[in-house]
């Protein structure tokens, strides 16, 4: 699994742009996803994830801008790429009268595929043997994720568009999901793209990611690459975090850090005088309940590069160089 | 396209639609052949041949009295005046709006077929479907007919009926593909159902006029009549299956346009 800067694009944007009236949806948008690659989509709710994806499937005309998938310039009835892609939106939808089995069927008969193993295997990766005759309307949130991913894998696509595929389901089922997931890149070298808000599940599966914010796409990064410029800090549980982020400052001439939403900090200068900090905060009257040595993760870089919390709600709140961590 | 087509129809597998729409019919024909006893009782054509008009022109055509023509005719008029445009309306609706209303039309629309392959196969479906509807209404009225013991049956009679039941479908589905638009373009059941409330309230009020024979959701009207003003005013002419392919043809290019151009945001 992974990705490397040489090989083929398979998915490119180029200035992609979507305006619904007023609102700019996504702007000027540029992303590259490789060969091979698990390209996680970041952002936050109405960040422009769902358009993006709908651009890419065709399924909304861009103002400006253009998707290319496989090469080809992706418009309706782009029916050469479509062949090789498969493709899920949002939660999926069905035909509710049919079963889960007469639905992949229809899809496998659409599609102009023969009876084969792969179907089967298909379902039972999914895990809908024993689902296959029930009435597709009668499917929980979670089941009804998992036919919508098998019938976009029925055709063995080599690139996988997902949008939020974990939506709605339990934490078993999205780890099942992940599995399969990873299943699909490592063991038959599917691209996959999926758009997601759920950071822990994007770390866990993707090679790389691509963070955008009102429209805009702020980084793409590899995940290791990510790994490797994530920052040491210093965690603190206090009692008053405003009085030691000033003893902090003042007293022991730390100019990194920041204050917590629960009421702790983070000190990212000064990790060796960590004896030191703590002496100084108890000497000034701060209770010291918890202290440790971490590294950021791909929540505290996503929540840094798009702003962090609403700053306008805490403006007091907001104290040192770095901002708000939630 | 074959694979499209074969997919539309096993679509309708367990849909309760066939049904709903097949009970339609069977009440239209119903209510239709209910009311045909009563106006055929000797006292109330009296009162219509004094009242004047359209109607008194059908009492002394004898168009109210029990005959298997005027039974199996009140059927078609049933299937093809206000009734058949909201029955087909509704079929449309169903057809061309469903897969948007059940969060279904992301799936058909990045299939690796064309779009227009899928208007095409729809509109087929509908054609069968509207079709099958008319026959539907021919059989139940005959039915009926021979259960109220209406003397004179021919097989000629139920044949003719079913010509013009054929004949009054045709202009109608001709203006179904602008209901299939409205489907697509409201993405569900409300708009394009409004619409056919629209326009039969519209054909209703131009019954009268000249103008009414070139109102395709009139021309049905005009050639066989409808169930409560049975003698068609004016015929049809050339003019009228002109302006019925005009919209036939603006209908479709407006859908074809919608499935290709529009945003499916949905």
């Amino acid at each position: 699994m992974g990705g490397t800067g040489t090989a083929e694009a398979v998915i490119r944007t180029v200035g992609l742009t979507k305006h619904f009236k007023d609102v700019h949806a996504v702007e000027d948008l540029d992303l590259t996803v490789r060969r091979g690659e698990v390209y996680s989509f970041l952002g936050r709710n109405g960040a422009g994830k769902s358009t993006t994806i709908r651009m890419m499937l065709a399924l909304v005309r861009p103002t400006d801008g253009y998707v290319e998938i496989l090469g080809q310039r992706m418009q309706p009835n782009a029916v050469r790429a479509f062949e090789r892609i498969g493709s899920m939106v949002e939660t999926p939808g069905f035909y509710g009268n049919l079963t889960v089995r007469e639905n992949i069927e229809m899809q496998r008969d659409l599609l102009g595929l023969r009876r084969s193993g792969w179907v089967d295997e298909v379902v039972e990766m999914c895990d809908l043997v024993e689902y296959l005759p029930r009435k597709a309307a009668t499917l929980s949130a979670g089941n009804k994720q998992r036919l919508g991913l098998a019938r976009a894998l029925i055709h063995k696509p080599e690139i996988l568009i997902l949008d939020e595929p974990t939506n709605g389901l339990d934490p078993v089922g999205i780890v099942q999901i992940r599995t399969i997931l990873k299943q699909l890149a490592e063991e038959r070298g599917i691209t996959i793209f999926l758009s997601s808000h759920i950071l822990s599940e994007v770390q866990q599966l993707a090679t790389r990611i691509g963070i955008i914010h009102e429209g805009r796409l702020l980084e793409e990064i590899g995940l290791d690459e990510l790994r490797a410029t994530n920052r040491a800090f210093l965690e603190l549980s206090v009692s008053d975090a405003k009085r030691a982020a000033w003893v902090l400052e003042e007293k022991c001439g730390v100019k990194e850090y920041a204050v917590r939403e629960e009421g702790g900090l983070r000190v990212y200068d000064g990790l060796d005088r960590a004896g030191e900090l703590n002496r100084a905060l108890i000497e000034a009257g701060v209770e010291v309940t918890g202290s440790h040595v971490s590294e950021e993760n791909l929540e505290d870089h996503f929540v840094r590069l798009t702003g962090g919390m609403d700053e306008e709600a805490t403006p007091a709140k907001r104290i040192g160089k770095r901002g708000w961590l939630r | 396209m074959m694979r499209m087509i074969a997919a539309e129809f096993f679509k309708l597998k367990r849909s309760r639609m066939p049904l709903w729409s097949g009970l339609i019919v069977l009440v239209a024909a119903g209510l239709g052949l209910a009311v045909l006893p009563v106006l055929g009782d000797p006292k109330i054509q009296a009162e219509m041949a004094k009242s004047g008009g359209v109607f008194a022109q059908a009492v002394a055509a004898g168009m109210y009295q029990p005959s298997w023509t005027n039974y199996l005719r009140i059927g078609v008029q049933g299937m093809s005046g206000s009734w058949g445009i909201l029955t087909f309306g509704l079929v449309t609706a169903y057809l061309f709006g469903r897969e948007f209303k059940e969060g279904a039309a992301k799936t058909m629309l990045t299939l690796p077929i064309r779009r227009e392959y899928v208007v095409v196969a729809k509109l087929l479906v509908l054609a069968v479907w509207v079709f099958a509807l008319g026959l539907l209404s021919v059989l139940l009225t005959s039915v009926a007919t021979a259960a109220l013991g209406v003397s004179g049956f021919t097989w000629a009679a139920v044949l003719t009926s079913l010509g013009e039941t054929m004949t009054a479908i045709a202009p109608l589905y001709l203006t179904l593909p602008l209901v299939a638009w409205f489907a697509v373009r409201g993405r569900g059941y409300l708009q394009p159902m409004l619409y056919s409330l629209g326009v039969m309230m519209v054909g209703n009020a131009l019954v009268q006029t000249s103008a009414s024979r070139f109102f395709p959701w009139n021309m049905p009207l005009h050639l066989v009549g409808a169930s409560w003003y049975p003698v068609s005013p004016s015929p049809v002419v050339a003019g009228s299956w002109a302006v019925a392919a005009g919209v036939f043809a603006v209908g479709v290019a407006a859908l074809m346009w919608q499935i290709d151009h529009a945003d499916s945001t949905g």
